[in-house]
């Protein structure tokens, strides 16, 4: 069984929330659905700092060893001097290592959101339950 | 002639012919052609070489003609002829274009009331062997010709009663020729022994451009100036290529030649010359002080003294006049006055050599007259005309041309339907000098050969065996030339002749004065004071013929950097005077002649002087004869104005000034405190790094460089149009810089090839990319087009193909085979001639060797007249251009830059 | 201000412009189509003549497309600069502008990666500038400017396509919910199940912080990039070291001014006043000014580097900008981007919409002949003598410039109708 709190306003969404977590309810039991984010909600829940970081860390440190490898090891395979400059030319290559940083790191980002936040939900997408423009608070199974 | 020496004179030059492996279509030469293949055969992709002359004016140079795969591509000089060791201007240099052009008469051509129709060459010559059957005079009429042909059409004269008039030629030298016979008996050019020299003073001979051989001229003036001491002036009344390259140049008023000499005459007198002058001619000759003659000549009279110090401090000078100074009414005079000089000083016999002289039988405007007089009479019978050029050369209103319809038959033979060729009846297509067998004889006692270096493309003959036809001789062209060999040559000159393409039997001949002569001199005429327009000829037209050649306008003028179309040369002054710019349209009106041009402001051209080239005009102004029957083209301007508008005049160089940019600096700054240190190691060049050296005390801008990379590297002609957008295609150009005082230097800029190349690293694709052996490579088949190397080169010498250049029809027979393929949307530029080095390190490395010094020449200096273009393996310490780069005069363009190039100049002057 | 109904209204007003599309946006539309046409047709002429269609020549390699590639990606980085940079640095005002401003960011990358295909000479070998091994398994140079730019370039469009889409998503969910039929069913798909749920939210603040993040170096770093295809060649006018800022600040002035000239109109038109508030233009106005104090100082200052280096070339090259040949252009670009934006020094000025606009107009052309005087008077007046030439634009250049306008506009004006215009979930949040 589970119970549905829908609210209109922001301010009575939290103390209706604070309410139930301070009665004993399982965070994990209540499911939230909200315009936007109110402020402390996250820590009202008792929620662990987002992974995607580790997602955007990852990917930027891949970019950069990518594109720093990946130019350095194409101008050795191929030696071909141009303009007199060394075959390895680190300022270019650094440069590619840093545009693909950012390439990288926002395309893991991205993908670690989408990890993350399954999504995109297939349920969701074909027949999505609608909550309007108001806070909805759902409780699955027994409240204390 | 027998059968057996005919072979064996055959056998004996064709032992390196390409010619005929796959039989000609030519009745007897069928059997002949299956006795003597080539010796290897066709090989694919390998170029064989054969001899021959060219054609493209008188000088008749040695050609080698390179082939591939049947068809001659490349031209360059034969080493060791005697007129031009090896070397070509531009014009011989895109003669090739001659033997291709697509407007080439395939078949023998009748005219009928609808036009020009072909018919069979059996009907043809049917046809003109009736009409000489006829009454009439027959005349015979040709452009410049030497050689065995020149006996064959007297034969041919001889047979049929006919007229040989001599040859007509525009620029005839009629009035040195003339009073070389009314002074020496002798109706001739002489040589000159610049060697012996040590004082040139030239008047109006404009050497360099068209004066009888301008690439014997380029290559005797360097081996001259390799002897401290000897000096040349140059004295002009308009700027001609020659005159900026003289020691000295000196402008006078057109028409004050005659005082200029007449004064070094009185001077050489006073003195007491050599040679005393006898006293008929003293008696006449008009006495001028230096005053006068300076008010006269327009020079100063301290220019004029100085003049006459150093002529008459020389020991043994040279005069040589030509070219302005005698296509002028008074032309003969002045010839008269030089050729008393001459004797005076000694020069004939010493420096000045009749033995040397140019063998050619050329008549002179007085000649036409004989031809319009047996029109105009209604006594001509058959008129030939061949290779005349004389509708060409002379105006439409010209009467020896209005009267050619009165002949009974006129028969043209030549290559194209020419303006002379439209005015005949029968028109019959002859074959082109390469296709051809024949001899040269460019000066008394130099022989130089023609051998046919392809099959004749079509149904075209050799004009000498059209000749022998209508004799109805059982001969061939070939066997008459043999003939005539063997009867010139022993068995071991005839050897030679086969093996080096050319001999040379030295003539001797001396000369004595003739007082008669005397009564020719004539008083002074005096300096006309109007304005004064002079036709003159060109280093890219000649006298004009040459500018029917696309590539002649395609390179542009040195000194204007204009390259298509036509314009008046204006000098500061007056251009200044008149507040008229460049390409403004002015109308020039002379009595019975209006025309409008643009103009171009020249500097160094005297302000009373207006210059137009032969060949550019759409109509001629008429043309009168002087009394040696030399040309007049010296006009006086009744009214110059401004018309409307502006001409579409390419203009080739963005600045004439080189804007203080050090480009040929003066002095050459050696600052060790801007050495250049780079903080990246340099790279590892094994055995070569190709270097170039252009010396510009050497370089006169004659672009002959220019002409050869064209055709070497099959650079795209573009056009007009192009040109005016600034998009010419030139890999290598002559980049002319004239300083405050109008004094022009030249520098030839091609890719610099630098080691630290600028254009390499901006490609992103490596389609430039700097090789092992110091060269800037282009990879045209990867070049995506994003014009990046070109904004990065300091030189500007990248060419991006805004358009595909597809040559039209024959002419992409020119096209070099050893060249990739370029189409539109890539850049393209210089390489050193890669193909050249390549086959050269093919050879070195069967041979299991380095490549020598010498043995790689690119096409721009291996033609180069005068030498100033060294190549070669700057690692070798040993190689000519390792030892010039360490002359004092050495510097780099732009080394500011530090692109390390490997080009290095030598600034002109001794230091 | 926290009502159901505020957050409701916002909904209403905002998907508004969403409606059914008038007669004069139809007309818009076309002609703009038209002008893609034209476009299309210039640029198929010019691929089977020749680039040799264009008024580029020697010793002028690049021209018209380049500048306008320039210009276009100028423009793109002031949509980046409202969202991400203004994001971090927690600018309320941003919420106003952010949406449009990224359409704009992305749709003008569109625009600007049109042109260094355009102005190949053999286009159709485009793809040897990607990073691929041909047969002969030769890769690209990494050493080329022109790489650096392939790979800047895509970046940038890829991260700004991410951010623009992250951003729109909780706006996609509302457009799902308040729509039917088939848009419905394609904003189903496009909001990719979002919900609003805490573990959504949770994830996204974070992807949107560092998203944001991410971006933020993008807008110094590929207009720096972009300056790098001039500053590090040789060519007098393009090699100098204060490129990179001179063109960063360029590229934002010139994209603020973009932003004001389609805002002003937008705003009027989608009746957004309420939103987009005189302050706001106030506060944008403020970054206008700044970066155009900025390229004023640089104007002045390219002078003194010139005559400093001593070197003739680079000297008569600055001469040749202020009084050669292309001396109006050179007027025009200090008029409008280093003169007449300092009169926003005056505040009731700041706050005229419709002086707003004439300026902002202004400040588009007075960039794009900026870039036109970079690229161009460099490459005419080089260090050859012998090779100084000048350059006109085509009719080909212009069909295709007038085109790239008309696909900018044309593909902005789908957006309007396609998406919501701003953001309503971040209108939606209280601020403080």
């Amino acid at each position: 069984m589970s119970q549905r709190f829908s609210f209109e306003q922001e301010q009575d969404f939290m103390d209706k929330l604070r309410e139930l977590l301070h009665s004993g309810t399982d965070p994990k039991q209540i499911e939230l659905h909200m315009p936007y984010p109110p402020h402390g909600i996250e820590e009202l829940m008792g929620e662990k700092e987002s992974w995607v970081r580790f997602f955007s860390l990852g990917g930027a440190v891949t970019g950069f060893l990518t594109g720093l490898g990946f130019a350095s090891f194409t101008a050795l395979w191929w030696p071909l001097i141009t303009g007199g400059k060394p075959i390895l030319s680190l300022p270019p290559y650094l440069l590619i290592g840093y545009i693909l940083t950012i390439l990288f790191g926002a395309l893991a980002t991205f993908g670690g959101f989408l990890l993350l936040a399954r999504m995109p939900s297939v349920k969701r997408m074909t027949g999505p339950e609608q909550f309007g423009n108001e806070f909805v608070i759902e409780v699955e199974g027994e409240t204390p | 002639m027998e059968r057996r020496s005919f072979l064996q004179i055959l056998g004996m030059f064709s032992s390196a012919t390409v010619l005929s492996s796959c039989g000609s279509e030519k009745d007897q030469k069928k059997l002949i052609s299956y006795l003597v293949p080539p010796e290897d055969g066709v090989i694919p992709g390998e170029a064989t070489w054969s001899f021959s002359s060219c054609q493209e004016c008188a000088g008749e140079c040695g050609l080698l003609v390179r082939t591939r795969e049947g068809y001659p591509v490349k031209l360059e000089g034969l080493p060791g002829h005697p007129v031009n060791d090896g070397r070509l201007c531009m014009r011989g240099q895109a003669a090739l274009s001659r033997l291709y052009q697509n407007e080439r008469i395939q078949t023998p051509l009748k005219k009928t009331a609808s036009g020009f129709e072909p018919v069979p060459w059996d009907e043809a010559l049917n046809q003109i062997r009736q009409a000489l059957q006829q009454e009439g005079q027959h005349l015979y009429l040709s452009g410049h010709t030497s050689g065995s042909l020149r006996s064959l059409i007297d034969r041919f004269c001889q047979r049929f009663k006919a007229d040989y008039l001599p040859q007509f030629e525009l620029l005839n030298q009629a009035s040195v020729r003339e009073a070389n016979a009314l002074l020496f008996r002798q109706r001739a050019l002489p040589g000159v022994h610049l060697k012996e020299a040590d004082l040139l003073l030239t008047l109006g001979a404009d050497v360099l451009d068209s004066h009888t051989n301008p690439v014997d001229w380029g290559r005797q003036l360097v081996e001259a100036h390799e002897e401290p001491g000897f000096h040349w002036t140059h004295i002009e009344s308009q700027a001609s290529l020659t005159g900026v390259n003289a020691d000295q140049r000196l402008t006078l008023k057109p028409g004050s030649e005659s005082h200029l000499l007449t004064f070094l005459l009185n001077l050489v007198v006073e003195k007491g010359g050599k040679r005393p002058l006898p006293d008929d001619f003293l008696k006449v000759l008009p006495d001028l002080s230096v005053e006068e003659a300076a008010t006269a000549t327009g020079l100063s009279s301290g220019d004029l003294t100085r003049l006459g110090q150093r002529f008459l401090a020389a020991k043994r000078p040279a005069l040589v006049v030509g070219g302005t100074a005698t296509t002028r009414e008074e032309g003969l005079q002045t010839a008269l006055l030089a050729g008393l000089i001459q004797w005076c000083c000694g020069m004939i016999g010493t420096t000045i050599d009749f033995g040397l002289s140019m063998a050619t039988r050329w008549g002179d405007q007085r000649d036409l007259t004989r031809l319009q007089t047996d029109l105009e009479t209604g006594k001509a019978g058959v008129v030939f005309l061949s290779r005349t050029g004389l509708a060409s050369g002379l105006p439409s209103t010209h009467p020896a041309l209005t009267a050619l319809p009165k002949a009974k038959l006129r028969v043209g033979l030549g290559l194209t339907l020419d303006a002379t060729l439209e005015q005949c009846d029968l028109i019959l297509p002859i074959h082109h000098g390469l296709e051809n067998w024949g001899d040269t004889e460019p000066r008394q006692g130099s022989y130089g050969l023609l051998k046919p270096a392809l099959e004749p493309q079509f149904a075209s003959r050799a004009e000498g065996d059209i000749l022998l036809d209508l004799m109805q001789s059982p001969k061939s062209w070939q066997e008459f030339l043999f003939e005539q060999w063997e009867a010139r040559f022993s068995q071991a000159e005839l050897k030679r002749f086969s093996e080096q393409g050319y001999i040379e039997k030295p003539v001797k001949q001396g000369a004595y004065l003739e007082r008669k002569a005397a009564k020719a001199l004539q008083p002074l005429a005096p300096v006309p004071e109007e304005l004064q327009m002079l036709l003159v000829p060109s280093v890219r037209g000649g006298d004009g013929r040459s500018y029917e050649m696309p590539l002649q306008q395609e390179i542009p003028d040195p000194l204007t950097t204009i390259s298509w179309g036509q314009w008046l040369s204006v000098s500061p002054e007056l251009a200044a005077e008149k507040g008229w710019q460049d390409r403004d349209m002015v109308l020039v009106k002379l009595d019975g002649w209006e025309t409008t041009l643009p103009i171009k402001t020249q500097p160094g051209l005297p302000k009373e002087t207006l210059c137009v080239q032969l060949g550019l005009l759409d109509s001629l102004p008429p043309i009168t004869a002087n009394a040696a029957g030399e040309p007049v083209l010296a006009y006086a301007v009744q009214s110059l104005t401004r018309a409307k508008g502006e001409g579409p005049l390419p203009i080739l160089s963005g600045s004439p000034s080189q804007d203080g940019r050090g480009i040929i600096p003066d002095p050459v700054h050696h600052d060790d405190h801007h050495k250049h240190y780079s903080i990246y190691e340099e790279h590892d060049r094994p055995n070569y790094n190709w270097g170039m050296v252009i010396d510009l005390e050497k370089c006169v801008g004659c672009s002959a460089c220019v002409a050869a990379c064209y055709v070497e590297n099959t650079v795209p002609i573009v056009g007009p149009e192009d040109h005016r957008d600034g998009r010419e295609m030139s890999w290598l150009r002559i980049e002319p810089y004239y300083d405050d005082h109008g004094k022009v230097e030249f520098l030839p800029m091609m890719c610099q090839q630098c080691l630290k190349a600028p254009c390499e690293p901006v490609c992103p694709v490596y389609a430039a990319y700097n090789s092992k052996e110091g060269l800037n490579i282009q990879v045209y088949s990867r070049c995506v087009g994003t014009r990046y190397c070109a904004n990065n080169c300091p030189y500007k010498v990248r060419r991006f193909n805004w358009f595909d250049h597809v040559p039209e029809g024959n002419l992409q027979r020119m096209k070099n085979p050893d060249l990739a393929e370029r189409t539109k949307g890539m850049m393209e530029k210089c390489t050193f001639c890669i193909q050249r080095i390549r086959q050269a390190k093919d050879t070195a490395k069967d041979e299991e060797r380095l490549v020598q010094d010498g043995e790689v020449i690119p096409a721009c200096a291996q033609t180069c007249p005068s030498g100033a273009i060294t190549f070669g393996n700057l690692l070798d310490k040993e190689s000519k251009v390792y030892k010039l780069t360490k002359s004092k005069r050495a510097y780099k363009v732009h080394d500011l830059l530090g692109t390390d190039s490997s080009v290095t100049y030598l600034k002109p002057g001794k230091h | 201000m926290n009502s159901l109904d505020y957050r409701n209204q916002i909904e209403t007003d905002v998907l508004a412009a969403m409606g059914r599309p008038g007669l004069k946006y139809l007309a818009a539309m076309g002609f703009c189509a038209l002008l893609v046409l034209g476009l299309l047709a210039c640029w198929g002429y010019q691929i089977f003549t020749g680039l040799g269609v264009a008024g580029i020549t020697h010793p002028v390699g690049w021209g018209v497309y380049i500048t306008n590639f320039v210009f276009w990606v100028g423009i793109a980085h002031s949509g980046t600069l409202i969202s991400a940079v203004l994001y971090l640095f927690r600018q309320p005002f941003r919420s106003s502008f952010n949406r449009a401003a990224e359409a704009m960011t992305v749709v003008s990358l569109l625009v600007a990666g049109l042109f260094p295909l355009i102005h190949l000479g053999r286009v159709w070998n485009f793809y040897y500038l990607f990073p691929y091994p041909n047969q002969r398994l030769l890769w690209v140079n990494f050493k080329s400017p022109l790489i650096w730019d392939v790979f800047a370039v895509s970046t940038y469009l890829t991260v700004s396509c991410i951010f623009f889409y992250v951003g729109l998503l909780p706006d996609l969910a509302i457009v799902r919910r308040r729509a039917t039929g088939f848009t419905q069913k394609v904003f189903n798909i496009l909001s990719l199940g979002w919900q609003g749920t805490l573990r959504q939210w949770k994830h996204y603040n974070k992807l949107y912080l560092f998203l944001a993040a991410f971006a933020t170096p993008l807008v110094a770093s590929v207009h720096s990039i972009v300056s790098w295809d001039f500053a590090v060649s040789i060519v007098p006018g393009w090699h100098t070291t204060i490129f990179a800022p001179y063109f960063v600040a360029g590229a934002i002035f010139s994209g603020i001014g973009m932003v004001l000239t389609l805002m002003i109109p937008l705003r009027k038109a989608l009746k957004l006043e309420q939103y987009i508030t005189l302050d706001h233009f106030d506060s944008i106005c403020k970054i206008l000014l700044f970066t155009s104090l900025i390229i004023g100082f640089t104007y002045a200052f390219e002078f003194a580097l010139a005559f400093y280096s001593g070197h003739k070339s680079e000297i008569s090259q600055y001469l040749y900008r202020a009084t050669g040949h292309y001396w109006p252009f050179y007027a025009i670009m200090v008029f409008c981007n280093g003169i007449f934006p300092l009169v926003l020094f005056k505040k009731s000025l700041r706050r005229n919409l419709k002086f707003l606009f004439v300026l902002s107009i202004f400040v588009n052309i007075g960039m794009w002949f900026e870039r036109f005087v970079i690229i161009v008077a460099s490459l005419a007046k080089e260090y050859q003598p012998y090779s100084w030439g000048t350059y006109t634009p085509s009719w080909v250049e212009m069909g295709i410039t007038a085109g790239s306008f008309g696909l900018f506009f044309l593909v902005y004006l789908a957006f309007i109708k396609a998406l919501p215009v701003l953001s309503m979930t971040e209108l939606k949040e209280p601020h403080q």
